[in-house]
């Protein structure tokens, strides 16, 4: 077990990125009770929210759950302290798409640009091409071939795209994000860099989650998993 | 704390004219959604506008990587939207839920919704004034003027009598709470009412606002197998003969995964199935799998439209024997 040594200004960057009050979570689990996803996760909806207030960046970062959270808002509408986990998730991502670790699932984080490609381009998503775009950035061609197959030969998916007229507002939008979301989570990356100097080489290392185990879920997502989903 | 009853707006009345965002998803794999609205719409009498060079609303990965885009694609098609100057209906929940969340930012005045739209005005002329009401066609049809439409409108034609039905809500048509659902979260009731006005049983079931999985379909398509098979499962103990949806993403789930789910229950005996996951995969296992319906489908096949056969095709669990059980067909 290693200590979980907290960097800096984490926990306030991810609470401006995503805007929620992460600070108010007094552990009650009813995130975690609801999450349908917690099956597939590596970290619980309430240890997520518990470790951001801890500073463990490092942890969070490198994470599966922020990439299988589906944003279905099932821990957003039982919260009793109005923290919505989804948006955490999400912020996560960006802190470890900033970072420029490995995603925590690269299949997820390739699907999502694979989509927004065809969005900028077009300025509505094509499915055909953002698949093919997905197959390649992820190097799963066969996986769902017949499935496929079967829903062309249904007419389910177009085969040829369709591009808005004023495509020059949405590339305007997407120039403008860029910029926007920095300003905004110039915290939750530049202060995890801030952090890792500030702390030297082991700064913003950090290991097992002693807090977690001891309610109970600390042995991973899938005896809580069933429980959510039974 | 979400307090469900004081989210929900006032019932909707059947104006006639709405302005019509079909979204990405209606205009490909739910192209049955968006026929079977139309077709259903001009059976109310309502007339749908479809909106003008419409874009993406940026769905679930707008918002997975971007705070920004996830507000800012909306807004542009809101302030198309409130030019046009009437009511905004969106069919699919995920638009709905992205259009709901920017519409709120900006309604309420919140800073953050401010700025965006500060920067759609720069990027497009276009600034949303936060006037719009974005309904979804379950609030009109569920109203009590809808009902009664449906229910004259079956009349004589095709009502639903003895198809026992499971509605399927999803996550996105309810949550979050305060901007987005207009009715109970976790107790939805609209489609339960539209279909019962069509002549169909609603059966009683826990898994109503459970999450399908939506896009990692493609990219993790084992977790969807897995919790699409615990809701199809779900609804054929309850003893329904059809789910209903009203959300491109679940129909698509529910009914592309539903055989392997099942297969993967039988082969495993119920015990997981699915690789590298454990849990309540499967459910009611080994049976025929549940056909899954748009509710707008069911509806234009209660009220006589035409075309029912044609969005029928393109499902991928055969539709036809359980209707044509039941004399609909």
């Amino acid at each position: 077990m290693t200590a979980i040594v907290p960097v800096p200004f984490f926990a306030i960057s991810i609470e401006e990125r995503s805007g929620q009050p992460i600070r108010r979570c007094y552990q009650c689990m009813k995130c975690s009770g609801g999450c349908p996803m917690a099956f597939a996760m590596d970290i619980l909806p309430h240890q997520v929210v518990r470790l951001v207030q801890l500073g463990a960046r490092a942890r969070l970062i490198a994470a599966r759950t922020p990439w299988v959270c589906t944003g279905c808002k099932t821990c957003q509408a039982r919260c009793p302290n109005g923290i919505d986990i989804s948006k955490v998730n999400d912020a996560l991502k960006a802190a470890a798409t900033a970072a420029r670790v490995t995603p925590g699932d690269r299949y997820v984080a390739a699907f999502h640009s694979s989509f927004l490609s065809s969005v900028r381009g077009l300025g509505r998503s094509y499915e055909l091409g953002m698949i093919g775009l997905y197959k390649m950035r992820s190097g799963t061609y066969t996986a769902d071939l017949a499935l496929g197959l079967a829903m062309l030969r249904k007419g389910k998916l177009k085969l040829l795209p369709k591009r808005i007229h004023h495509l020059r507002e949405v590339d305007r939008l997407f120039r403008r994000a860029a910029g926007a979301d920095d300003a905004r989570g110039a915290g939750a990356a530049g202060g995890g860099r801030g952090g890792a100097a500030a702390g030297g080489t082991g700064g913003d290392a950090d290991g097992d989650m002693g807090g977690a185990g001891s309610c109970g879920a600390g042995d991973g997502g899938g005896a809580m998993g069933e429980g959510g989903l039974d | 704390m979400a307090t469900p009853a004081t989210q929900m707006t006032t019932a909707a009345t059947l104006t006639r004219d709405y302005t019509y965002y079909p979204g990405c998803s209606l205009h490909s794999t739910a192209s049955e959604f968006d026929e079977s609205f139309r077709a259903v719409a001009a059976a109310l009498g309502l007339s749908l506008h479809e909106l003008d060079d419409w874009s993406c609303c940026g769905a679930t990965s707008a918002h997975a990587t971007s705070n920004f885009l996830a507000t800012a694609l909306p807004l542009r098609n809101l302030s198309l939207a409130e030019r046009a100057g009437r009511d905004l209906i969106v069919p699919c929940a995920a638009c709905y839920s992205a259009f709901r969340q920017a519409h709120h930012e900006v309604a309420t005045d919140q800073a953050e919704g401010r700025r965006i739209n500060d920067e759609v005005q720069a990027a497009t002329g276009r600034r949303y004034e936060g006037k719009l009401r974005v309904l979804h066609p379950l609030e009109p049809l569920s109203a009590p003027e809808g009902l009664k439409a449906v229910a004259a409108g079956v009349a004589g034609k095709k009502p639903l009598t003895g198809l026992k039905v499971a509605t399927y809500y999803g996550c996105l048509l309810q949550r979050p709470p305060g901007a987005v659902a207009f009715e109970d979260p976790e107790q939805p009731k609209s489609m339960d009412r539209i279909m019962e006005a069509a002549g169909a049983t609603v059966v009683r079931w826990s898994y109503k606002t459970e999450c399908c999985g939506a896009s990692l379909t493609l990219t993790r398509p084992e977790y969807v197998v897995q919790l699409t098979g615990t809701i199809t499962g779900a609804a054929r103990r309850a003893g329904a003969q059809a789910i209903v949806t009203a959300c491109p993403m679940c129909q698509a789930n529910l009914d592309t995964r539903q055989p392997q789910g099942i297969g993967a229950a039988a082969t495993a005996a119920g015990n997981g199935g699915v690789t590298g996951v454990t849990g309540a995969a499967g459910g009611g296992s080994a049976e025929a799998p549940v056909p899954i319906f748009y509710f707008t489908e069911l509806l234009g096949l209660a009220l006589g439209t035409r075309g029912v056969r044609s969005w029928l095709k393109r499902h991928i669990t055969d539709p036809v024997p359980v209707l044509a059980a039941h004399g609909l067909l």
